[in-house]
């Protein structure tokens, strides 16, 4: 997914042929708008997590479908097709008795990862550039790690061959000034740390150019969905390494 | 030949400049816009657009009332109204037609034939 509305589609192209600087006009207006579709995934959001502890309100689902028509309209005319499939999945789900709640999250999983700034890749063409990072082969450089766990660290060395792995250990001083280095490809930050979403948050606000991956005890769809709203790209579960 | 003008009346922001870019921009129809039912059927009243592209879902006021506002005042009755919705299934498109709509296109929308898809619906296609 691209930072700017239908970049790259067919779409966005037959529109700036049509419309000379429609494509960027387009783009100007998704920017514009890109809070309000992320408002309304957030009702839908809400309506998982409620399913998901064990009761939907009636109008937390009222809210939420709306929400998902309006996304449904709103997401396919800006050229993310993609968002509208998903957005009228999360409306046919809500019309069901008993909605599923993960399929329902994995509605919204992949509504944020089009809409959430923090998911704003760079633009295809800074996409499509070279694999390496200042000099730093993408295939080698740097994993940023943050967490209070040298075992963790350890552990993480063995997964992580042919990268150099680089514990910023628990500061947040620390870890802020570590993630300015360039060659860093990739951030993990450990949940277990005290507001560890909030430095996942800062670490994605920070370096939205790589991958940044929460590492948590806790496995559920509400974490995933927590991680993902915080702008985190990847959820690692402590027992996958 | 004047452009065609066009009022949309739909609650959400995003639809309604979408939809005004591309008209205008596009196919350099003029375009006016409310963002109620209860604005739409005043300004259509006041401006006396060629047509009117209608949200179906709207807060207060929605698109089946605002088509029965419209169609209950003389001066708005004869506009040919097009519904512009995220519910176009066929059974959708007869329910609304059945209301009185003279055409009924899906959101999404693509901008760029918005112009040729309302002029479509409406038999317009000598017009443009």
């Amino acid at each position: 997914m691209t930072a700017s509305a239908g970049s790259g589609s067919a779409a966005s192209e037959t529109l700036d042929r049509a419309a000379p600087g429609g494509k960027d006009l387009l783009a100007a207006l998704w920017e514009r708008h890109r809070d309000t579709n992320l408002e309304r995934v957030q009702l839908i959001e809400a309506a998982a997590l409620e399913l998901l502890d064990g009761d939907l309100f009636e109008a937390r689902r009222n809210a939420a479908s709306t929400a998902a028509h309006k996304l449904a309209g709103a997401l396919g005319t800006f050229g993310f097709d993609d968002g509208t499939r998903l957005a009228r999945a999360a409306e046919a789900l809500l019309a069901q008795p008993s909605p599923d709640a993960r399929e329902l999250s994995e509605c919204v999983v992949g509504l944020l990862e089009i809409i959430a700034p923090a998911h704003a890749a760079p633009d295809a063409g800074e996409q499509q550039g070279s694999d390496t990072v200042d000099g730093h082969d993408a295939q080698t450089g740097v994993l940023l790690l943050l967490s209070a766990d040298p075992d963790l660290a350890i552990s993480l060395e063995v997964a992580a061959a042919g990268h150099e792995l680089r514990f910023a250990g628990p500061s947040v001083d620390s870890f802020e000034h570590a993630l300015t280095d360039p060659a860093i490809v990739a951030v993990l930050v450990d949940l277990d740390l005290p507001r560890g979403l909030d430095l996942l948050s800062t670490a994605a606000a920070v370096r939205f150019d790589v991958p940044v991956c929460a590492l948590a005890t806790k496995d559920s769809y509400a974490e995933r969905l927590r991680v993902v709203e915080a702008g985190g790209t990847g959820f690692l579960g402590r027992d996958l390494y | 030949m004047t452009p065609p003008q066009i009022l949309i009346i739909d609650d959400e922001d995003d639809i309604r400049e979408v939809a005004q870019m591309g008209l205008e921009l596009v196919s350099g129809w003029r375009v006016e816009t409310a963002d109620s039912g209860l604005e739409g059927a005043s300004r259509a009243a006041a401006d006396v657009p060629d047509a009117i592209l209608l949200d179906v879902m709207m807060p207060d006021v929605d698109g089946p009332a605002t088509l029965k506002l419209l169609r209950s005042d003389p001066a708005t009755a004869s506009i040919p109204v097009v519904f512009l919705t995220a519910r176009a299934q066929a059974s959708d498109v007869d329910w609304l037609t059945g209301l009185g709509a003279d055409g009924v296109l899906a959101k999404p929308f693509d901008p760029v034939t918005l112009a040729d898809d309302v002029a479509r619906v409406l038999g317009w296609s000598e017009r443009s």
